[in-house]
């Protein structure tokens, strides 16, 4: 049961850092079109 | 039975085994050559853009580390050196590394692609297929030669950033490349002289393994003397100017004579044991030519950036 949750908590912590890398990546895809149209 | 085990490999695995995937010290060097890239490149860059090209970069190395470490695992866990990284240890699971490696390397190209334009996203594509298939894949288990032609997936990523920035390559950023492509070898090899035995352990042909220690001491020789003239060459095509000719031809100067005491030495033939690293009186001077390359190598390119990046440039 201990074990189950320890797996548990590490996949919600996993889960997380996926999901803030990707909001990163898509910032920053934002901000690379931006800086792109302002070169244009 | 499967959910137990997958459990028991997850549960160790910290945010720290999913940073050592990527191979951060690999990942660390190919930033740092192509930083000296997209700043040797004529053309002014978009901090923004500057930046994603290197995370670009940065995220392909991580890729195609992971997939060399899912491939990999079975060999890296007979050898000392490698048998703590998180997937020989079974701390990440194999498919993990697989996914993980692939979802960057794709990311990676395509981030290339918006930031860098085509030919910088094709070059990053071609740099990772060339480490984790033909590196990893055909040539490590299969030719002493493994290093000498995979050494070209770590030096490519000074061009990639020169041709992320100009959009077309030329003959600096090609020296650049052939710096880091003929430093590979003596610097492996040098490794490899009082590490053999790690390496016959695992089955990987490395040359001391299957040429011998005396042939492995005339080539890291050999590689290191063709080495000198291209590090020196880029004081003479405009990215280099007195700092970069000085540290290149006096650095040049110290690793030939380092590898001549290597080819003088008996290195290698007392045979490793003990720790890790331990090394035996005899394959000192391997040592400290596997030391002074790193330290070459990273002298070079801060050179390069000092005089490019923070105005130093004096044309010799």
């Amino acid at each position: 049961m201990a074990e189950q949750t320890e797996f548990e908590k590490a996949r919600k912590k996993r889960n997380t850092v996926i999901a803030l890398a990707l909001v990163g990546f898509m910032l920053l895809v934002f901000l690379i079109t931006l800086a792109k149209m302002g070169m244009n | 039975m499967t959910d137990l085990t997958v459990s028991q490999s997850t549960r160790a695995a910290t945010a720290g085994d999913y940073f050592a995937l990527m191979k951060p010290r690999v990942m660390s060097l190919v930033v740092f050559t192509g930083l000296a890239g997209l700043l040797c490149a004529p053309a002014q860059v978009d901090g923004v853009i500057g930046f994603a090209i290197l995370l670009a970069i940065a995220a392909g190395a991580g890729g195609s580390g992971a997939l060399n470490m899912w491939y990999d695992s079975d060999i890296d866990a007979k050898m000392k050196r490698t048998a703590s990284r998180p997937v020989a240890a079974g701390r990440i699971l194999r498919e993990e590394a697989l996914a993980l490696g692939l979802t960057m390397s794709v990311l990676s190209v395509l981030l290339m692609l918006l930031a860098g334009g085509v030919m910088a996203a094709l070059l990053l594509a071609f740099t990772i297929w060339f480490y984790a298939v033909v590196y990893t894949m055909m040539l490590k288990r299969s030719t002493p030669e493994n290093i000498v032609v995979g050494g070209l997936a770590g030096a490519l990523p000074p061009a990639v950033a020169w041709a992320a920035v100009t959009g077309s390559l030329s003959v600096a950023p090609l020296l650049l490349v052939l710096i880091i492509f003929l430093w590979t070898p003596p610097h492996f090899w040098a490794l490899a002289l009082y590490q053999r035995a790690d390496y016959a352990a695992a089955g990987v042909p490395m040359l001391p393994v299957t040429h011998g220690l005396r042939e492995t001491r005339r080539r890291i020789l050999a590689y290191s003397v063709l080495l000198a003239p291209a590090a020196i060459a880029p004081a003479f095509v405009g990215i280099g100017g007195v700092v970069y000719a000085a540290i290149s031809s006096l650095g040049a100067i110290a690793f030939v004579a380092l590898a001549w005491r290597v080819w003088r030495s008996r290195a290698g033939e007392e045979g490793a044991s003990g720790p890790l690293y331990s090394v035996g009186q005899g394959d000192r001077t391997a040592r400290d030519l596997f030391a002074f390359s790193i330290l070459y190598l990273a002298a070079l390119f801060a050179a390069l950036i000092a005089e490019q990046g923070l105005g130093l440039y004096r044309a010799i």
